[in-house]
């Protein structure tokens, strides 16, 4: 008989087998009793997570699947895609006093989550405020007017000035084309310089 | 009860067992159905798995997730733009263009909302090359340069997944608010 050659009687057959059927319905009602009332949560690899705990920050989610309790645990996703971004004819008065006018396209691009999360309410729209008036100051400060394609150094400069700004909020621009870039020539009258773009 | 008995109860135990540990890791499946002009990606623990064309796809749900979109053309028009030139001259442009996805995962991960994509391109393209150009090269080889910029933009798109299908700058008049040369407004094409 195989039980004989296993070394097992009829009823020690019987005792594994129904607390091996007993195990399973322990786990299964274990399981069940443990994800009720929690929520599933994938996070795509171009996502992140930021998990709170009673409201604290607890831990930074890489991609995955989670389960967390909404009663005491809350989830927060953010898009770590680029967002493009266009800030066109923008017009300011270089540092010789040259009108001239400006036009960018960029990225926008999420440098720190928990920065990000806690920072602004609506990433894109504040740090498109962000970046429009830094281009507009740091754009300022340069010399557009009469040293022919200076284009380069002035999107270094603006570059570094927007990401200064941003990494305020946790957010940067990886780089910086300038599309647009035309300058009057500087009229001096009577000791202040000026021009006129249209 | 004889021993077929048992081993029936221990082979249903044992399947219990792992059934339950493998709807716990895995989830329940779901079927989602892509129309023909959809295409898909299936991320498993937030990982891409596999691209998808239309049909009918199992997808563990708890574990896995079908980011899909739509592949048709994506229509572009701009009209009345207004760029400088290098010689003070302004250009009002409008053009328009189609752009299709050929890669749904570069798609995917080019922006938050991929169709904006083409748009933006296109805006950033025409922008640069007309601001590089000058009234007289946009009159003298202004086919050229459109040629260049929907070349550029083919370019750029393709990085992102896009195919640029078609391209056509329909309007491009230059004048100049400020006549730097005391010159009228020109009508070049509209």
């Amino acid at each position: 008989m195989l039980w004989h050659s296993l070394f097992l009687t009829p009823d020690d057959f019987a005792a594994i087998s129904s607390g091996l059927v007993g195990a399973a319905v322990v786990l299964v009602l274990s399981l069940t009793q443990r994800y009720r009332g929690r929520k599933r949560i994938l996070i795509t690899d171009y996502r992140c997570g930021l998990r709170f705990i009673n409201g604290e920050f607890a831990s930074i989610l890489p991609p995955g699947s989670y389960r967390y309790n909404p009663q005491s645990e809350q989830i927060t996703v953010i898009d770590m895609r680029p967002q493009p971004m266009l800030l066109e004819r923008q017009v300011f008065q270089d540092v010789v006093g040259a009108q001239a006018v400006i036009s960018i396209g960029t990225e926008l691009v999420v440098n720190d989550p928990r920065l990000v999360a806690t920072a602004l309410r609506d990433q894109i729209k504040d740090s498109f405020v962000i970046v429009r008036d830094t281009v507009r100051s740091a754009a300022s400060r340069q010399v557009v007017a009469g040293l022919g394609d200076n284009r380069k150094s002035i999107a270094v400069s603006l570059l570094q000035a927007v990401n200064a700004e941003l990494a305020k909020v946790g957010m940067r621009v990886p780089e910086v084309e300038i599309t647009e870039l035309w300058a009057s020539t500087p009229v001096v009258q009577q000791g202040s310089a000026s021009g006129v773009v249209q | 009860m004889n021993i077929l008995g048992y081993l029936i109860i221990l082979l249903g135990g044992a399947f219990l067992i792992g059934a339950a540990i493998f709807f716990d890791r895995r989830g329940t499946p779901t079927f989602v159905n892509l129309l023909p002009h959809q295409r898909g990606v299936i991320f498993r623990q937030g990982k891409p798995l596999r691209d998808v064309g239309s049909g009918k796809h199992r997808v563990w749900s708890g574990t896995e997730l079908l980011v899909h979109g739509d592949v048709r053309p994506i229509s572009v028009t701009f009209e009345n733009q207004v760029v400088t030139l290098q010689d003070g001259f302004a250009a009002a442009y409008g053009f328009s263009a189609n752009a299709q996805v050929v890669d749904i995962r570069k798609a995917v991960y080019s922006a938050r909302d991929y169709t904006q994509i083409p748009a933006a391109v296109l805006l950033r393209c025409a922008r640069l090359h007309l601001n590089a150009s000058n009234a007289n090269s946009l009159k003298m080889e202004r086919d050229s340069i459109v040629k260049r910029m929907g070349e550029d933009a083919k370019v750029r798109l393709k990085k992102d997944g896009f195919d640029l299908i078609s391209f056509r700058l329909g309007q491009l008049v230059i004048g100049t608010t400020q006549a730097p040369q005391s010159q009228p407004a020109q009508h070049v094409d509209e």
